[in-house]
């Protein structure tokens, strides 16, 4: 029986089943890509955050605090994009 | 059999491109000669109109320029940032006039980055010379620069292409996210669904996904700009 099993689980990646199980997996894949939104999420939660607390400590400067805070947010965004382009490959470029 | 038939239509960046530089360069062009007809003993600065605009543009960037960069670089850099600057505002806010923004094209957002790594190798070369390129490659431990030295390269490459792909990630993604609002309200019928989906572009999608984005990726690639030129003209 685990032998099946086995030899099932490699025909499926061997591409041997039918078009809809790579569809399957690519989208399954599409959906694990993009839960790098989760780190993302949170770094860009914590730079504003801590903008936040430093305009709240000096009101002055809120806007060299906001335009380092966009940039930083933006450097963060960067493993977020990439994991959109994975998905968006996986998805349509299949 | 060779095929030689080739499509000659363009992908809808290429064409948003096309309009956005044809619009600066005829706008710069009539700006400029009006400007040369000016006689800076009699005329004054022009408050109104699109001279006024012109002045406006020019001065801020020249001053940032200035700011950050340093009075000598003013005549290098300060027209590649307005470029920059004035190519990536307009095509980004092109959804709004029915156009596709340019980045959402993968060529042309990486187009972006060669220009960016042209940019940023022309200054390290420029201002550092060779001989302080070879050393900043080679980082502070002299002993352990066969391992850096492949790094850098590779760190002088992405800082370029992850800043192209950001401006194709952020302004695809907002593309996308409108498509799939278009998508699902059109099942809802012609008088519904076009209200539904006039309210949410309208108020929400065009003003967070178009202007706000767009205008903050503008923003960030152009300060990025700045930095890594600052970092690459430095000798240390």
């Amino acid at each position: 029986m685990l032998v099946n099993l086995l030899s099932n689980v490699v025909n499926i990646l061997a591409g041997d089943y039918n078009d809809s199980f790579s569809a399957a997996f690519a989208y399954l894949g599409a959906g694990i890509a993009v839960l790098t939104g989760i780190g993302q999420g949170l770094g860009q939660g914590y730079a504003a955050g801590k903008a936040v607390e430093a305009i709240a400590r000096q009101p002055e400067a809120s806007g060299k605090i906001m335009s380092t805070m966009l940039i930083g947010q933006a450097v963060a965004e960067t493993t977020g994009l990439y994991a959109l382009l994975v998905a968006v490959l996986l998805i349509f470029a299949r | 059999m060779l095929n030689f038939s080739f499509d000659w239509s363009l992908p809808s960046g290429a064409i948003t491109s096309i309009v956005v530089v044809l619009f600066l360069s005829i706008f710069f062009i009539a700006v400029g000669a009006s400007f040369s007809k000016l006689d800076p003993e009699k005329d004054d600065v022009p408050t109104k109109g699109a001279k006024f605009l012109a002045v406006l543009l020019v001065d801020s960037i020249n001053k940032f320029v200035v700011n950050n960069l340093g009075e000598d670089k003013l005549k290098t850099y300060s027209p590649y940032l307005i470029g920059i600057a004035s190519f990536l505002t307009l095509s980004n806010l092109a959804s709004l006039f029915g156009l596709n923004p340019s980045v959402t094209n993968m060529a042309i957002a990486l187009s972006m980055s060669v220009l960016a790594f042209t940019m940023f190798q022309y200054t390290s070369f420029r201002y550092q010379k060779l001989k302080g390129k070879i050393k900043d490659l080679m980082g502070p431990v002299k002993a352990i620069s066969p391992i850096i030295i492949p790094i850098n390269i590779i760190g002088d490459i992405e800082t370029p292409f992850a800043m192209g792909l950001r401006l194709f990630g952020n302004l695809f993604s907002s593309v996308l996210f409108s498509a799939v609002i278009f998508g699902a309200t059109e099942g809802l019928g012609t008088v519904v669904g076009a209200t539904i989906s006039t309210i949410i572009t309208a108020g929400i999608l065009h003003p967070i996904f178009d202007i706000a984005f767009g205008l903050i990726q503008m923003y960030v690639y152009f300060m990025l700009t700045t930095m890594f030129i600052k970092r690459n003209a430095s000798i240390d």
